[in-house]
């Protein structure tokens, strides 16, 4: 049932709202903790507030303006789009408290922050977009407001970084621009609220390549490969950015535009009969693999943590290319899952950079022992990538075997084992390094982060558990997936 | 309100009369000059206004001239396209009151009550460009706005600066003599000067094709020299980069404009001709678009002077415009005019912040200027709304023409123009980028000018209203929209579109 | 056309079209007379080529 609701166009207003308050008196610290906090805050509470409704069903819709008859702004929070809403406001929280700690020596503070706010703001639109225009819209804008914070170091390395993410992105942006102009062109409407817009009779080429337009472009921020290469380089971001886009907010959304199109835009009548998805699932299969593969060499941690999340993202991918209800659930499941466990990772990454100095994987002899509860942060979160029970990356992994052995499709059963194996194989050496290979003569002395850094790596850590062995308690992330699997699929 | 059609005589009246007294009434205080032009450009505004709040409501209308019904006598003809002195009126207002301390500044003292006679000249021939009826007068305002463009380029009486107004005046001269012949044979071959009466005319098929051919072959390519298009393009860069900023933003955002109008005309006059098919001017006029936007982006990519850089910017986005004309479906012609508009706010916003910076500093390369975010928070805020306006980024004012001509494109089956546009946005992307990153992120060259602080608020205002135009343009974009596409539904309609 | 006229009169009309046309043309004749004679009190020359060497 619609409701016609602010909240929807709330969300994002408050980040917005909030970058502005931060451009202007971001010079004095504490006004700058305190709007971004309090912004945080509030919006997960708007966002949390929705939850209930969007589980019984109720979607909340708001039309804010329109351009022309037919195009225009508006914004609708259904099941999918909650959410990622909800990962991204909960962790927003998290990573704004972690971000005051670890900024506290960096420069442009004010400037950080704000474009920090925005990048939110840009975020929860693309979750909340009514129409095709309106994600296109912010998907543009995130594009714009997460430069700033790619280049943040301004040393050349960066600037390198930063060029190679624009030109990447928006060139993503310019094919989702194309896309979105041809499917107002042949449907008529951009509404993402029904499932699937356009049909056959349209002419199969004009289908498959408005298909293949709007995947790379999507694909571009969602790393599949070989459109990934600014993801490693956009690396040299100040962690806190790192951590929240680069594993959550920009990565997911061009995954969250893939679930869109397939859902949406095509739906799941029109792309079985097209055939489309095959190809996607094998591109994401190769992605999973050579990603993870890429990552066994990486001894650069937070390069590491790139590739693995390029891995991870394609698993989203080869979820929804596989059209069943069983691979959708984990598709959508995995936005949250990945999010948390990536998030917590880089958490700790940041964590060892600030209080250590150390950035590679062969300085982490003994680490285990000086910071004992940011190493077990960062345990939690390698075995939900290798997807032991418990942990969040199981749900993710049974769901989409139950898939794939639904449609058939036994060869991606085996990608999921090489890629749990291949995940073993780079987190494993690292807590073993960490725990086992204590260089002789160290003295064993504890000397954690800093609180501000250490409580959200541990509230990550434990909602990484908690998502592992709470997929049926209702209001937790799982439960909204199956919300929106249940409309993707008329159930 | 009255609304009485003397307004139209008004309007190109007005300005006229002020430029000539202005030196008269000022008696060299450039004080008392730029007030006075100030007042011409307010009760011009005015007229202009009733006259757009007319049309909005109740369609074209015409005014003769003494009582002489058309064709026999002049008549000024208010149509939707007419209504771009709306925003001539809107610039040229903020023009005015902006060069009030810039040219005190940029230009000797006894030069500058002319230099306002000449402003106001340029805005009586552009109004007049776009409200007359009548192919000679079209000519004659054409005239009166190119000399005084050519004068105001070379008005700072250095010798860069007439070189560059020289190199304009000989390509202008030469066009204005292109489109006076083909004046001439059209009014030889249909005995009329009355570009409606000319219209009906040729649409009876009464005159053969040749003169028609050879008039619309002249009267194309001269206004493709005024409107800059690739490969006619070649005074552009200078005259715009050197004349003062105010004419630069004036220059760029508006008089190009006028050739612009200039083609519309054409095609009201030509699509009702049957002996004639237009469909492959209309394809010569998208290549050429599309090679403009390539060229202008490829070449502003090489400029350090940040004016310069915006003058090639202006050669891409004349493409744009003249891709949407070319294209003629009703979307794309629909986003070419109100590119129009749109363009001109955001030239003019980039133009007058540049000049903003450059009064300030001293300075006009990107090397020079790096840092100066810090010294003048609210000129770069404005350029780099102007820079994310002009890519085409939603939601400001370049995204919904951008968005129009595109959809235009797949609406006329000729995607491939569709294509090559979103993609020519992205090559312009890559200088604004170099732009916004040398005066945000790079370390200053010149830390002395950071204590300069921002330009004096005649000159802020005019380039902060201009630049959250921009953004209200991008979000009320439906208003301009809705305004033309009468226009270019009855433009389109002989083609059966 | 008045009443009375007979032919073979004079068409007024282009003869008032290139009395304008003449008048245009002379003003601009004479900016770019005037441009001309700055640049060669600036350049102390007026050939293109070599103005093109100062640049």
């Amino acid at each position: 049932m619609e409701v016609v609701d602010i909240r929807p166009l709330l969300a994002p207003a408050i980040s917005f709202a909030c970058s502005g308050l931060v451009f202007v008196y971001g010079k004095n610290r504490l006004w700058r903790n305190f709007w971004s906090l309090s912004a945080a805050v509030i919006k997960l509470g708007v966002v949390m507030s929705m939850l209930p409704g969007a589980l019984r069903g109720d979607v909340y819709v708001y039309k804010l303006v329109d351009f022309t008859p037919g195009i225009g702004l508006g914004f609708r929070a259904d099941a999918l789009g909650m959410l990622f809403a909800l990962v991204s406001s909960t962790l927003w929280v998290l990573t704004i408290i972690y971000a005051i700690g670890y900024m506290e020596p960096e420069h442009e503070k004010s400037r950080f922050f704000g474009f920090f706010a925005l990048s939110l703001s840009c975020t929860v639109g693309i979750a909340f977009a009514e129409n095709l225009l309106t994600m296109f819209l912010f998907y543009e804008a995130l594009t714009i407001a997460t430069y700033p914070l790619v280049i943040h170091e301004e040393t050349p390395e960066a600037f390198r970084a930063g060029r190679k993410y624009l030109i990447h992105t928006l060139t993503g942006g310019a094919f989702v621009l194309i896309a979105t102009i041809v499917t107002f062109q042949i449907a008529g409407t951009l509404t993402l609220s029904k499932p699937g817009i356009l049909d056959a009779s349209m002419g199969t080429q004009t289908l498959t390549w408005l298909f293949v337009a709007l995947i790379a472009g999507f694909g571009v921020k969602s790393a599949i490969m070989p459109l990934h290469g600014w993801l490693p380089e956009a690396m040299v971001a100040p962690t806190p950015v790192s951590a929240l886009l680069h594993a959550v907010a920009v990565v997911k959304a061009g995954s969250f535009g893939i679930l869109r199109t397939i859902y949406n835009v095509f739906g799941i009548a029109l792309l079985k009969e097209l055939g489309l998805t095959n190809w996607l699932a094998w591109i994401a299969a190769f992605t999973i693999i050579a990603a993870s593969f890429i990552a066994l060499f990486q001894d650069h941690l937070k390069r590491r943590l790139a590739y693995s999340t390029i891995s991870q993202l394609s698993y989203i991918v080869l979820g929804a290319s596989m059209l069943n209800p069983a691979a959708a659930t984990a598709a959508i499941a995995h936005i949250a899952n990945q999010a948390f466990a990536k998030i917590t990772m880089f958490f700790v990454a940041g964590a060892i950079q600030r209080t250590t100095g150390k950035t590679h994987i062969h300085e982490f002899q003994g680490i285990g022992y000086r910071m004992p509860w940011t190493m077990g942060a960062f345990t939690v979160a390698a075995l939900s990538f290798i997807g032991v029970p418990l942990f969040a990356g199981f749900v993710t992994k049974w769901y989409l075997a139950l898939g794939t052995l639904e449609a058939g499709a036994w060869p991606f059963l085996i990608v999921l084992i090489a890629s749990s194996l291949l995940n073993a194989g780079y987190w494993l050496p690292i807590v073993y390094m960490a725990y086992f290979k204590v260089p002789p003569g160290t003295k064993m002395h504890v000397e954690e982060a800093r609180p501000t850094l250490l409580i959200p790596t541990l509230i990550c850590a434990a909602y990484v558990i908690l998502l592992g062995t709470t997929a049926q308690v209702p209001l937790m992330p799982f439960s909204v997936a199956r919300a929106a699997v249940r409309f993707v699929f008329g159930m | 309100m009255v609304s009485w059609p003397q307004w139209l005589s008004l309007v190109a009246l007005v300005p006229l009369v002020g430029a000539v007294t202005t030196p008269a009434v000022s008696r060299g205080r450039s004080r008392v000059a730029a007030l006075w032009a100030l007042g011409v450009m307010t009760v011009t505004s005015f007229a202009a206004l009733m006259l757009i709040l007319r049309v909005a409501r109740e369609g074209p209308f015409s005014y003769p001239f003494g009582g002489w019904k058309s064709p026999i006598g002049i008549e000024f003809r208010f149509d939707e396209f007419s209504a771009s002195i709306g925003i001539v009126c809107l610039v040229g207002w903020l023009a005015v009151l902006y060069s009030q301390r810039y040219v005190e500044h940029a230009l000797e003292e006894p030069r500058i009550p002319y230099y306002y006679t000449l402003l106001l000249l340029n805005f009586t021939g552009m109004i007049g460009f776009a409200v007359t009826g009548d192919l000679f007068n079209l000519f004659v305002f054409m005239e009166i706005l190119s000399l005084s463009s050519y004068a105001l380029v070379a008005i700072s009486g250095e010798r860069t600066a007439e070189m560059a107004g020289f190199k304009y005046l000989i390509m202008g001269a030469i066009s204005s003599l292109m489109v006076l012949f083909s004046i001439g044979l059209l009014y030889a071959s249909t005995g009329s000067l009355n570009m409606a009466d000319i219209s009906s005319r040729i649409g009876d098929g009464a005159v053969g094709p040749i003169p028609l051919a050879m008039a619309l072959a002249g009267l194309t390519v001269g206004f493709m020299v005024k409107a800059a298009l690739f490969p006619l393009h070649i005074w552009l860069p200078d005259a715009h980069a050197i004349a003062p900023s105010p004419v630069s933003a004036i220059l760029s955002g508006l008089v190009v404009k006028t050739g612009l109008i200039g083609i519309l005309r054409v095609y009201q006059i030509y699509y009702g001709a049957k002996v004639l098919d237009l469909s492959s001017l209309n394809t010569m006029l998208v290549w050429l678009g599309a090679i403009s936007i390539v060229m202008g982006a490829f070449f502003a990519i090489f400029q350090e002077d940040i004016k310069m850089m915006l003058a090639y910017s202006t050669i891409s986005n004349i493409g744009y415009i003249v891709m949407g004309f070319g294209l003629a479906s009703p979307y794309s012609v629909i986003g070419g005019s109100v590119h129009i508009f749109n363009h001109a706010l955001i030239k003019a916003t980039l133009f007058l912040a540049a000049g903003c910076l450059i009064h300030k500093t001293g300075y006009r390369t990107l090397y020079d200027l790096r840092g100066v975010g810090k010294a003048m928070p609210l000129t770069t805020a404005a350029l780099s709304v102007g820079a994310i306006s002009i890519v085409g980024i939603p939601p400001t004012a370049g995204f919904l023409c951008k968005w129009y001509i595109a959809l235009g494109a797949f609406e006329a089956g000729q995607p491939f123009f569709g294509v090559a546009l979103i993609f020519g946005a992205l090559f312009i992307f890559v200088y604004y980028i170099r732009m916004v990153n040398s005066f945000y992120f790079r370390q200053p060259v010149h830390p002395e000018f950071l204590e300069v602080g921002e330009a004096p608020a005649s000159m802020l205002a005019p380039v902060l209203i201009l630049a959250s135009l921009c953004l209200v343009m991008g979000i009320l974009g439906r208003i301009p929209l809705s305004f033309i596409e009468p226009a270019a539904h009855r433009l389109l309609a002989p083609l059966g579109g | 056309m008045g009443a009375g006229a007979r032919p073979p009169y004079t068409n007024p009309i282009p003869q008032g079209l290139i009395l304008t046309g003449i008048v245009v043309a002379v003003s601009t004749t004479a900016l770019a007379l005037s441009l001309i004679i700055r640049i060669w009190k600036q350049c102390g020359t007026i050939e293109a080529d070599e103005l093109r060497e100062m640049d």
